[in-house]
């Protein structure tokens, strides 16, 4: 059965790539965005070491690692996951009695049917980074940490996505709660102290998609890592269970709006 | 020429905004969750309170509210050209260069300076609070105000330059893109000039870009009439300049366009 | 009453509705800025009954109408036995199961055409989207091979399916929403204003293939249309939904034979308007230039009065309606 669902996967993939192929100009406009987008934030970091050498206990290299990781795990969930972004808009405009209609998970379902090929972008541009800054001793808790780091990017979508099913302009919100939280992962965790350092740690999960697992590949600490996976587990699980709560808000029809 | 009526056209549009504020107030916040990041990064540098290139902490974070309330205020019209030239709107405009050049100007300058104020205030929100005030000198306000005025408008008459491009080629959206970070970087709206090594210093300042966010945030955090002056000159300047080759540019598009029915 | 698992003397109803009820809450906000207040602190709701206590069972092979006013409730029936939406009270079995519960295993068994939301990718070849559903109904690779040829075949778009989507006409996607939606061997087809938009000929072609894919694979198909032709070409019986009730359950030729034999006739002349007959005719509107009648067919042909009216008047437009459904509703509760 679930090697069914990734048949279906590698179905939606294969078109995606197709439609990136028919619409070649625009997918090339968008992963040299995506490419200059990132090389301004290096730029900017290049700048400011070139001048200050050191930002509490960070260094270029740092910085390096840590976008790397934030590239990698936000590529791999636009990539597999491409919809995650989209489900508030599903919601408000009713598009979820599709998937309803169709034999497969509806969570997952949503998740896959879209991916967005030009995140491999991303992807590649963190890979890049990541051989010129890894030591090859790290990269197995390197790998690890994209993923749990990608998790919880999807997590966290699903769970903002999914405050379209109890509240009207939903949609700008949870795109704005989402990127905020790419902001503030794209930042050396240490800048933050007291209240904020918590709400990256809890609320706002940049610390745990960035900030920790930067800090356990310099010096390991078994606590720790075992607590980044607990919580990326923990924040899927949540996400989950949400977005099935709101379901069933929809399908009781008791929604804000009407749909048509 | 009747020029009031584009006054009018600038006031509609600014009070429109009122409108649409929530959703202004929304990416409004999101610049003050840079500002408040970027509050956290200067705390950390400026730990024993010392000086840097000539700006203290409050220098350093009222120049970086300055520089993101200017830069993104400004609304996106590369886009909206391109489409207009491709679609053929133009036409209604081809004998009247001015017109629509000075109608698209005061319809973004009405929108920036709402958005302008909006972020500004927002962005004090979050300074304010570990910084204390600025020393200011509040007679020189109208004069700061003219130099944000003149780097809106240096912005408004790039982009249209930009949108130009659009006679000739099908996808704008990527010179658009390349300007705005070129603004981000060149421009100096991250980090003030004097931060940059020496030699990227000096292409910075040479360039058009800097007098959109450096040059009016350096004025609003230590200004001086020297300075002042110059920024005015080197504002109206870059101005004419691009002005007339905008001018020259859609000239040359529309005689393109004529020739070739669209 | 289905017990699950056994066969009962009622089983081969493939659909048994049992006394289905739904309502929902909508929020009821005062205009103006302190309206939007109000409803923010102290929200209003307003309950709408949108189906009251409707029952109704189908056989395998039978083609259904739902007809009625908007917001009668028929595409909230449709939506509840599609398992999209859940009733308040009442029963709804489909093939022993419940919609609720079951709504997985069901929906391998449904198919859907919605004329007003298309289920193909708009983006893709039609091509692209069939693989897509071969994948999502986990359908076997030959078997689906087969299928899709003949189905591609039969409803004659072998030279359209290649095409991106967005580049056919509204017939060609029709055709194309069809053949998805029958990909699977679906037991029931929920059909809600398949053919809007469509003209004649292409009505014709759809209704014909609808008929036959009933006839040869025994698919019950339920259909909600405002379009009587389509309703009467395909179905044999017709459920008529007002205001959430069920007020007709039975053959669509007693309907017609009953109510429908009226028809209404704008036209519009050039010189004063003349009509002789008066026998059958209401006037709905009468102007000097332009006149709107209802002719009762059962007490004159249609014809008659046309002839006079051509004949009487210099006409520069007509147009022939069938009176609209509301008036058949009326019609029938005047009868009951």
């Amino acid at each position: 059965m679930v090697a069914k669902l990734f048949k279906l996967h590698y179905e939606y993939i294969k078109v995606a790539l197709s439609t990136a192929m028919e619409y070649k100009v625009n997918f090339i406009t968008q992963v040299f965005a995506m490419i200059l987008n990132n090389s301004v934030w290096l730029v900017f970091w290049w700048i400011f070491f070139n001048k200050f050498q050191m930002l509490n206990g960070w260094t270029m290299e740092d910085v390096i690692l840590l976008y790397s990781i934030v590239t990698i795990s936000y590529g791999l969930g636009g990539f597999f996951f491409g919809n995650r972004l989209n489900i508030s808009h599903l919601i408000v405009n009713g598009k979820l009695d599709f998937y309803l209609t169709l034999p497969k998970n509806i969570l997952y379902h949503i998740l896959i049917s879209k991916s967005n090929f030009y995140d491999v972008g991303d992807v590649i541009f963190g890979v890049v980074l990541a051989i010129i800054s890894l030591s090859l001793s790290q990269v197995p808790l390197f790998l690890v940490f994209s993923i749990s780091s990608g998790i919880i990017f999807v997590a966290f979508a699903i769970l903002v996505n999914s405050l379209a099913f109890y509240m009207g302009s939903a949609e700008s919100t949870s795109k704005h709660l989402f990127f905020g939280t790419l902001a503030l992962s794209s930042y050396p965790m240490s800048i933050f102290k007291g209240a904020a350092k918590i709400i990256i740690l809890t609320l706002i999960p940049a610390g745990f998609i960035s900030g920790i697992p930067i800090s356990l590949l310099k010096e390991f600490n078994l606590g720790w890592f075992l607590v980044t996976l607990g919580f990326a587990s923990l924040i899927l699980f949540l996400s989950i269970k949400v977005f099935h709560r709101g379901l069933r808000k929809y399908e009781s029809g008791n929604l804000l709006y009407v749909r048509t | 020429m009747n020029l009031t009526k584009y006054y009018y056209i600038g006031k509609i549009n600014f009070v429109n905004s009122f409108v649409y504020v929530w959703d202004r107030v929304a990416s409004s916040a999101f610049v003050g969750l840079i500002i408040f990041i970027f509050t956290q990064l200067w705390q950390i540098i400026y730990s024993e309170g010392q000086i840097i290139s000539g700006f203290s902490i409050a220098m350093m974070l009222w120049y970086f509210v300055m520089t993101e309330s200017i830069v993104t205020s400004l609304p996106s019209i590369v886009k909206r050209v391109g489409a207009e030239i491709k679609e053929g709107q133009i036409a209604n405009y081809l004998n009247k260069p001015y017109n629509y050049l000075l109608y698209q100007y005061s319809t973004y300058l009405g929108k920036a300076v709402f958005n302008f104020f909006l972020t500004f205030l927002i962005g004090s929100i979050v300074v304010l609070p570990i910084l204390g005030g600025i020393e200011f000198n509040f007679l020189n306000i109208p004069l700061i105000f003219l130099a944000v005025i003149l780097a809106i408008s240096l912005n408004f008459i790039l982009m249209m330059f930009l949108g130009m491009f659009s006679f000739w080629f099908e996808e704008s959206g990527s010179l658009r893109m390349i300007y705005n970070k070129i603004v981000f970087t060149l421009g100096g709206m991250l980090l003030p000039l004097e931060i940059f090594p020496q030699w990227l210093s000096k292409i910075s300042k040479l360039l058009p870009f800097s007098y959109i966010a450096y040059y009016p945030a350096k004025l609003f955090v230590n200004f001086n009439f020297g300075l002042f002056w110059q920024v005015i000159r080197t504002q109206i300047f870059w101005i004419v300049i691009f002005s007339g080759l905008t001018l020259m540019m859609y000239k040359i598009g529309v005689r393109k366009v004529s020739i070739n029915g669209g | 009453m289905v017990i699950e698992g056994k066969k009962t003397k009622n089983s081969n109803y493939i659909i048994q509705v049992e006394n289905l009820s739904k309502s929902f809450k909508l929020k009821i906000k005062e205009a103006g800025l302190v309206g939007s207040f109000k409803s923010i602190i102290k929200p209003k709701y307003k309950k709408v009954k949108a189906v009251k206590n409707i029952s109704f069972n189908v056989k395998k092979g039978e083609l259904i109408a739902f007809i009625g006013p908007n917001g009668a409730g028929k595409s909230t029936t449709l939506k509840m036995l599609s398992g999209i939406l859940y009733p308040d009270s009442g029963k709804i079995t489909i093939l022993n199961k419940n919609p609720q519960k079951d709504r997985k295993t069901l929906s391998y068994n449904f198919g859907t055409v919605f004329g007003q939301k298309p289920q193909l990718w708009f983006h893709l070849p039609a091509i692209d989207s069939f693989n897509l559903f071969a994948k999502i109904y986990d359908l076997d690779q030959q078997e689906y091979t087969k299928r899709i040829n003949y189905l591609i075949k039969r409803f004659e778009i072998q030279d359209i399916v290649k095409h991106p989507v967005r580049k056919l006409s509204l017939g060609q996607r029709m055709r194309c929403e069809f053949v998805l939606a029958l990909i699977h061997k679906p037991k029931i087809l929920f059909l809600d204003e398949p053919t809007i938009g469509l003209d004649v000929v292409v009505k014709k072609t759809i209704r014909e293939l609808i008929k036959e894919i009933n006839k040869k694979e025994k698919i019950s198909v339920i259909l909600t249309s405002h379009d009587m032709g389509d309703v009467e070409s395909i179905c044999e019986r017709a459920i008529i939904i007002n205001q959430g009730k069920i007020i007709y359950d039975g053959k669509f030729k007693d309907i017609k034979k009953d109510y429908l034999e009226k028809k209404v006739i704008s036209i519009s002349s050039e010189t004063p308007i003349k009509l002789s007959i008066k026998k059958g005719i209401k006037n709905i509107e009468k102007r000097k230039f332009d006149l709107k009648i209802e002719v009762d067919t059962k007490k004159i042909a249609i014809k008659k009065v046309i002839d006079a009216l051509l004949k009487e008047n210099k006409i520069n437009d007509i147009l022939i309606e069938e009176a609209p459904i509301e008036e058949i509703i009326e019609g029938i509760f005047k009868k009951k």
